[in-house]
């Protein structure tokens, strides 16, 4: 009879998930690292290995260097509007008010949507010459004729906060999960205290949602950093190139291009860019808890 | 004659001088009429009777204008029993109602087993060179041309000159579809799921008489271009932009509409002269009188004189620029395709349907091919079925008609390589519902169009494939006042170099 130690049941039951994930992701990843170290050329018949030359290339390829700068903003930008639309709205779903339970349905929708179909009420929202949004501001008098959003030196701002408006829902339920653990009466006492809004925002709020914010902001920053489709369907990297991000790009090289080792390569760069952003996001979190402790 | 006697041997002799008279013209009138083609002719019956001394001789030979096709067709039976593995079909979903119809009648008429998979968005190309490369099997995919020509060069796919009976089907194409297909040996890359133009110049009837213009259409670009600054200053009621241009940021956007203009302002069809020579090394340059430096700069002027829609150069599709067109607020709009034209005509979908019309080709062609094939993977599931299925689809289905380009032209106005089906009162009956009185001046423009348009050589090279992808960057920066014409065409050039250094050099 076998014997079923905890040992082997937890290999057992862990099993067909490793092989889903080596499958979908450990596999295509080490593949593509290995793609990244190659020249690859279908016509010309062409495999051949040639180093970091691929990596070196990036470095002087002015379009991934534009991309890179307009990726760093988007970020940025994303990930402070992700922050502070959480942040917000979280608070005031945390207040009791009537119609409370529909109003965190309705909140959570944009994030239910796909992020094609949010890209496409973007465009449609923003347009130009048809746009809701210059109709609205056109009827309220507050503009003489319709701006050209999409077409602005903003646009990338635009399609932050698209994006953030598509992402912030997620964070919303992050914060209020940890908002609805902080006792009642520490903001009372506070209140008590005379301690104003922001002073109780500071210290007593703040630390119950710290790692729900610092978790929002870690996955921001990397869904934000990846992001294709938002920029495909609402510009398609333009006007000129002004909002062509590096995964914009890296797809355009290696899908339509059919580059492959510098596809490769410039997906690993960004990779390597994103592991340096999260890890500070963690050095940070760690220096504070020890800040707390001692 | 009748009545006077002859001699035995000059009775026989002159009954055999008719009987091989009239084998043999039966025989030259059959080359003949199979090597015109045409498929429209009726079998004609060539008889003859001369009477000999005591009896009559009938001498009866019937003599078939129009080649095997007619009589023959198909050069297939359908499958005794339903095959158990089942065709596959890879294709990019538009109407994908009217494909599973057509499969449907195919399965039906052939007793064969098909199934379809449907791949969408941009990257279509990329994601079936995976399939390819991965070793998927699979019996008739879509392809633009130059990727039919890719596919064909990396061995991907069969060119249709391996296809049964091939050169009846070539002997049904219109000249300019058969040159467009034809790779750099003359080979049929695929045949013809649709075939179009590429932008058409379709104008706002309604605007034009506004800004006093009613009926005036240009002939070359020069005369548009005049027209829209005119159109500006008049300012017709109502007016947003006098133009639509056709640059979004995509290689069928501004990169097909500069090789379009290019090829009707220089009078150069397939751009050797202009663009990539024969042996595919660049030949334009940022110089004035170069007439891609010409083009370029032309749109530049339109920009920094704001004649047009600016949403266009901030997307990556088509859609925006047609839907802004169909809000009737532009006079001129470049839209994907003849087919843009029809859409232009759906009240459904455009507040001008009745109201627009397309430009005809007068002086400067317009347009640049924009077509659709059934390739041939050589990766198939059966030789025969594979065949069977590109033949059917591409050309006639088992009863002789052209079924699927026959649905396609009436319900989308999907142009094909058979002018046969463009020219069938029942298609032309089946646009009449939409177009009205404009049917027939339509479908003689769009003839033009399709007999005029751009094909560029250099599709059938490689350097293509790179280059579309970081050409249309040099475009965009230039149309959003970034940089200068001369650096978008010196980087276009420059780009065009490298690649032409990397495969031909």
């Amino acid at each position: 009879m076998v014997r079923w130690t905890d040992t082997k049941v937890a290999i057992v039951l862990l099993t067909p998930l490793f092989i889903l994930n080596f499958g979908l992701s450990i596999y295509p990843m080490a593949y593509s690292l290995y793609l990244s170290f190659h020249d690859i050329n279908l016509f010309l018949n062409k495999f051949e290995f040639v180093g970091g030359l691929q990596y070196l290339k990036l470095f002087d390829d002015k379009s991934y260097i534009e991309a890179t700068m307009v990726t760093i903003r988007f970020v940025i930008d994303s990930t402070v509007l992700v922050l502070f639309l959480s942040i917000a709205i979280a608070l005031l779903l945390n207040r009791a008010f009537t119609g409370q339970s529909i109003m965190r349905v309705i909140v959570i929708m944009p994030w239910a949507l796909s992020e094609f179909a949010a890209a496409t009420a973007g465009r449609y929202l923003f347009n130009g010459s048809y746009g809701f949004v210059n109709a609205i501001l056109y009827r309220l008098g507050l503009i003489e004729k319709y701006i050209d959003f999409l077409g602005s030196p903003y646009v990338v701002e635009l399609l932050a906060f698209m994006y953030a408006w598509h992402l912030a829902p997620l964070g919303v339920f992050f914060i209020l999960a940890g908002l609805q653990t902080i006792p009642e009466d520490l903001n009372k006492q506070a209140k008590i205290d005379g301690a104003s809004f922001f002073t109780r925002f500071r210290v007593v709020t703040l630390p119950f949602i710290r790692y729900a914010v610092i978790m929002t902001g870690i996955i921001a920053t990397i869904e934000s950093a990846r992001t294709a489709d938002m920029i495909i369907v609402m510009t398609g990297g333009g006007p000129g190139t002004s909002s062509q991000t590096i995964t914009f790009y890296i797809y355009k090289v290696f899908f339509r291009g059919l580059d492959l080792g510098y596809g490769a390569a410039g997906s690993w760069l960004l990779m390597v860019g994103l592991i340096i952003a999260i890890t500070s996001y963690f050095i940070v979190i760690s220096k504070r808890r020890r800040v707390m402790q001692y | 004659m009748v009545g006077d006697k002859i001699s035995r041997r000059k009775a026989l002799s002159t009954a055999g001088k008719v009987v091989i008279g009239v084998v043999a013209a039966g025989a030259i009138a059959g080359a003949t009429g199979y090597l015109a083609g045409s498929s429209a002719a009726p079998a004609r019956i060539v008889e003859r009777t001369v009477t000999a001394p005591g009896r009559t001789v009938t001498v009866e030979k019937t003599v078939t204008l129009t080649g095997p096709a007619t009589v023959a067709w198909p050069p297939w039976k359908p499958e005794p029993v339903k095959p158990t593995v089942p065709l596959k079909w890879v294709h990019w979903g538009y109407r994908p109602d009217i494909i599973t119809e057509n499969i449907g009648i195919f399965m039906e008429q052939n007793n064969e087993n098909l199934e379809q998979e449907q791949i969408t968005g941009p990257d279509y190309q990329g994601l079936v060179e995976t399939k390819f490369l991965a070793g998927e099997k699979f019996d008739m995919v879509y392809g633009n041309a130059f990727m039919a020509f890719r596919w064909v060069e990396l061995g991907f796919t069969n060119t249709a000159e391996e296809l049964p009976h091939i050169e009846w089907v070539k002997a049904e194409m219109f000249e300019s579809v058969k040159r467009a297909y034809s790779d750099k040996q003359g080979r049929l890359a695929g045949l013809t799921y649709f075939v179009s133009a590429t932008p058409a110049l379709i104008a706002n009837d309604e605007l034009l008489e506004k800004a006093g213009m009613a009926g005036e259409l240009p002939r070359s670009h020069a005369e548009l271009y005049d027209m829209l600054r005119k159109i500006k200053q008049r300012a017709p009621e109502g007016m947003i932009k006098p133009y639509v241009p056709h640059w979004f940021n995509a290689f069928w956007g501004t990169v097909w509409s500069l090789l379009a203009e290019v090829a009707g302002r220089a009078r150069d069809p397939d751009l050797t002269k202009t663009m990539f020579g024969k042996d595919f090394a660049p030949t334009f340059d940022a110089a004035p009188g170069d007439t891609v430096y010409e083009t370029v700069s032309d749109w530049r002027k339109l920009v920094d004189e704001d004649l047009v829609e600016r949403a266009v150069i901030s997307a990556s599709s088509d859609t925006v620029g047609t839907e802004a067109f169909w809000t009737g607020s532009y006079a001129f709009g470049r839209l994907n395709g003849l087919y843009g034209y029809w859409n232009t005509m759906d009240p459904a979908k455009s507040r001008i349907a009745g109201k627009a019309t397309l430009v005809p080709v007068t002086a400067e062609a317009w347009g640049l091919i924009d077509t659709g094939l059934y390739c041939w993977p050589k990766n198939n599931h059966d030789f025969d079925r594979s065949a069977r299925l590109i033949l059917w689809f591409g050309y006639k289905d088992n009863n002789g008609k052209h079924t699927s380009a026959d649905k396609w032209a009436k319900e989308e106005f999907l142009h094909t390589a058979y002018p046969a089906v463009l020219r069938d009162p029942d298609v032309q009956r089946a646009w009449e519902a939409r177009l009205g009185p404009k049917t027939k001046e339509t479908a003689e423009r769009s003839e033009k169009w399709l007999e005029t348009m751009a094909s560029p050589w250099v599709w059938r090279s490689p350097l293509y494939g790179e280059w579309m992808v970081k050409a249309p960057d040099y475009l965009a920066k230039c149309l959003a006042q970034e940089i200068s014409p001369r650096d978008a065409v010196s980087g276009m050039r420059k780009l065009a170099d490298e690649l032409w250094k990397k495969y031909h050099g």
